[in-house]
């Protein structure tokens, strides 16, 4: 494989697994050098790489191998610092409060979903990955993945609604008070 | 604002395919008007959001890895080859040493030969073993 082949086919792959790396990491600085090793190890095999019929399964068996490792070591590091509950996405900074309160919010939601429909969502909602990839990530079949995904974004706009509904009686009754 | 609902519908349904989705999310993300949609869709987003360069810096750091990994085996390679020749040559001296005791060693073991050879002839012969049954004045009985 050269160069080129290797920009245009396996490097881009570095958009959708970024942000899955990110959130097993929680650390920009680490996300990069993760997705950099990981990156590196696709180099290597290029040869191999250049030969395999299912370039696709093969990328993604060997990123969901990767963060399943990422995600051993990580439970064993942090298992104290209740890393869970703490909020790293959102650069504080550049995001207004409010827009930060309820992006935190729908966090919690997708958090509470039972893992596979957690797992679909994120995969296919914020990664971008295809129905193909993340049946080679999850081992779902298609149709199903379908349904865990039409399930998963219904609940979570049904729980977001709750919320938002919940906040503005909340809210009604403050300025009651 | 049809082909949105249619969408948005399809959605839900988990039926849109990426493209569709792309325009979908950028679509709702546009609004004015506050929906679930737009808090989940930019929640989606704020989720994604990649380093600028983020593909560039990646290749490059492969590159310079790779560089480094040669440059890292030419050093062990010539750690490696001067550690080889350093054995060589003590090795050498070690056998052209040894070579001389050996050498030294051989003579000695000549020389004494030589001298054994030498003691040897000069004794007088051993008498043999006998047997001696009967001695007195007159008769000796011995057998040889």
């Amino acid at each position: 494989m050269t160069e080129t082949e290797f920009k245009n086919s396996i490097l881009p792959y570095s958009r959708k697994l970024y942000p899955m790396l990110k959130r097993i990491l929680k650390d920009e600085e680490e996300t990069r050098d993760a997705l950099q090793d990981l990156m590196a190890r696709f180099w290597s095999k290029r040869m191999e790489l250049k030969k395999c019929r299912n370039q696709q399964a093969y990328v993604i068996t060997i990123a969901k191998n990767y963060s399943f490792d990422l995600l051993k070591r990580k439970r064993n590091i942090s298992f104290s610092e209740n890393g869970e509950k703490q909020f790293f996405y959102v650069k504080a900074e550049e995001i207004n409060p409010d827009l930060k309160e309820k992006f935190e919010q729908v966090h919690k939601v997708i958090e509470r979903l039972p893992e596979k429909y957690r797992e679909v969502i994120r995969l296919r909602d914020i990664d971008g990955f295809s129905y193909h990839e993340i049946k080679e990530m999850t081992g779902m079949e298609v149709p199903n993945i379908r349904v865990v995904l039409s399930r998963a974004r219904k609940k979570v706009k049904e729980e977001v609604e709750k919320i938002y509904d919940y906040e503005h009686k909340k809210q009604f009754a403050g300025k009651i008070l | 604002m049809n082909t949105k609902n249619n969408l948005l519908e399809k959605y839900y349904n988990g039926e849109t395919t990426e493209e569709e989705e792309r325009l979908l999310k950028s679509e709702i993300l546009a609004l004015d008007s506050e929906t679930a949609e737009k808090d989940i869709f930019g929640y989606f987003e704020n989720e994604a959001v990649l380093p600028d360069d983020l593909e560039e810096s990646v290749f490059k750091s492969i590159q310079a890895g790779n560089r480094k990994e040669r440059k890292r085996k030419y050093r062990i390679y010539s750690v490696t080859s001067v550690a080889a020749s350093v054995l060589v040559i003590l090795s050498i001296f070690l056998n052209v040493k040894e070579q001389k005791h050996k050498k030294m060693e051989d003579n000695f073991l000549v020389l004494e030969e030589a001298l054994f050879a030498v003691s040897k002839s000069i004794q007088p012969e051993e008498e043999k073993d006998m047997l001696v049954l009967w001695v007195d004045d007159n008769v000796e009985i011995i057998i040889n």
